[in-house]
């Protein structure tokens, strides 16, 4: 049988085209992204064999967090089952955060994500309603992490406030922060580490898998912040067997939409 | 038909800061093995402890000539400091020794990128055609274009690059046909092969890892996965580096 990483030498799409990227993007930023369609983004992933990508407008560091939900609300309808949607939640007031989620997921997204770029940490409680809304629904929730002191306090303050969510650790070891990352991710069943990371340093898809175990790991690409089909190589060319690169592809990220009651569409 | 591959971005025999383990060779040649690389061009890397850069070179080409698949890619240095052989006589040993290329470390190696301070390791590498190697932690991409506008007929390739540098990455290649891009680590830019090669064709575009900082699979997929000719592909995995090593001028 051949391996994921022979299939890839060829540039064949993987895993019967089964793979999940929970880590995705959507809309313009302030580096040039050349190509910024929703056609040429299904394009990759029919290329590399990815079934769906879990985008989140790149507003989420801004606050036109809703025209950004707007965006990627045309383009999971354009392309039903393969772009799905993160809601982005500005803190303005905390309703009204829980009311742009609930509309969100009326609309047919999947998950939340929260970016502190902006400069407001997702403790802040203009973020509480719409995380408990999340934990109501079992949602995954997408947190950009970097590996500072003050993210791994607040995810690990977050996990233990809101059990019932799948947290997303965004950059799992950027900023040299893998044995902490690796450490909640022991303590918390519902915390996730997700392996988006433009270097994509050599060993540490090892390093996570060797610490908190390959059912905890799970692929996010950043894409098309970064290149999906750069990205999925550190995961096909890390030295761990194909069943955990599966998992990590695929198999935990189905379990976590499953949990959601989320079932993507098959490809048409 | 498997695609060959030239990397350009890759090394060995160096040691990081704070680790007491360099980087072995035999890491390398397996990681060519494992991803089917056919030839590679190798510095010394992590370079930062490689003080004497003869020392350096000297044991690069000691490794390349026990293994025909690794091409030298030395350190060079202008002889503005009257301590190393003149700059003619470097390029001509770095040529002596099959070197594919050499590469520059201003800082590294307390030296500037002044037409006064460093135009004679320039004009001698452009005089055989040697490429010169542009790491982004050591030259700027201003610094490459103004080499490139002095030196139309010297080869640079940019390492290193940055995916939020496409902005000027871009009119770079665009404005000097003579500055190629490694594709290795960090140059992670959605659908940047297919529209880098809409703009400016494949010609300049190089394989590169960016071993052994990187996963270097990434590198591959990238590549494997890119929406592109199969001709295209062959070029930026090893057509382009083949032709630059061919032009050559080699006595």
């Amino acid at each position: 049988m051949e391996t994921l990483l022979e299939t890839a030498r060829q540039g064949l799409p993987l895993m019967n085209s089964a793979v999940l990227d929970l880590h995705g993007h959507f809309g313009r930023y302030a580096q040039a992204i050349p190509d910024l369609t929703a056609k040429g983004l299904v394009g990759v992933l029919d290329r590399v064999g990815v079934k769906s990508i879990v985008v989140s407008h790149m507003q989420c560091i801004s606050w036109h967090a809703s025209e950004g939900n707007d965006e990627v609300l045309e383009a999971t309808r354009a392309h039903p089952g393969r772009i799905l949607g993160y809601a982005l939640a500005f803190p303005v007031f905390s309703a009204a955060a829980r009311h742009e989620l609930e509309r969100r997921l009326g609309e047919g997204f999947v998950g939340l994500k929260l970016h502190n770029s902006n400069g407001i940490p997702y403790n802040h409680p203009g973020y509480a309603d719409a995380l408990a809304l999340a934990n109501e629904r079992r949602l995954p929730v997408l947190l950009h992490t970097w590996g500072t002191q003050q993210d791994f306090e607040i995810v690990r303050e977050l996990a233990g406030r809101y059990p019932d969510c799948a947290f997303l650790m965004a950059h799992a070891g950027a900023g040299d922060g893998a044995k902490r990352c690796i450490q909640l991710a022991g303590e918390f069943e519902h915390v996730y580490l997700d392996t988006a990371f433009s270097a994509g340093p050599r060993g540490l898809v090892e390093e996570l898998v060797a610490g908190a175990g390959a059912g905890k790991v799970v692929f996010g690409s950043d894409c098309y912040f970064f290149s999906l089909t750069q990205q999925i190589g550190k995961v096909v060319g890390s030295r761990i067997s194909d069943e955990e690169k599966r998992c990590i592809l695929a198999g935990n990220a189905e379990a976590i939409l499953r949990r959601a009651d989320i079932t993507p569409l098959p490809i048409p | 038909m498997t695609t060959r591959l030239f990397d350009i971005q890759t090394g060995f025999g160096g040691v990081k800061k704070g680790q007491t383990t360099p980087i072995a060779l035999e890491d390398c040649l397996e990681t060519m093995a494992k991803l089917g690389i056919a030839k590679a061009l190798v510095r010394i890397i992590p370079d930062a402890q490689e003080v004497d850069v003869c020392m350096a070179n000297d044991r690069l080409f000691g490794a390349c000539a026990k293994h025909p698949e690794l091409v030298p890619c030395p350190i060079a240095v202008p002889a503005t400091g009257r301590d190393l052989p003149d700059e003619d006589t470097q390029v001509v040993g770095f040529l002596d020794h099959n070197s594919g290329a050499a590469v520059i470390r201003p800082a590294q190696d307390y030296w500037q990128l002044t037409p006064w301070g460093s135009d004679d390791l320039f004009k001698a590498m452009a005089g055989r055609a040697l490429p010169l190697v542009c790491p982004g932690g050591y030259v700027s991409l201003r610094d490459i274009g103004a080499i490139a506008g002095r030196f139309p007929d010297l080869p640079l390739i940019a390492t290193e690059v940055g995916y939020r540098d496409h902005r000027t990455i871009l009119p770079l290649l665009e404005t000097f046909p003579n500055v190629h891009l490694s594709i290795g680590n960090n140059w992670t830019v959605h659908r940047g092969l297919e529209k880098t090669i809409e703009a400016i064709g494949p010609e300049q575009l190089l394989f590169g890892t960016g071993f052994p900082a990187a996963e270097p699979t990434m590198a591959l997929t990238q590549l494997m996965y890119a929406d592109i000719s199969d001709e295209h592909r062959r070029l930026i995995a090893a057509g382009n580096m083949e032709r630059l090593q061919n032009a050559r001028v080699i006595q």
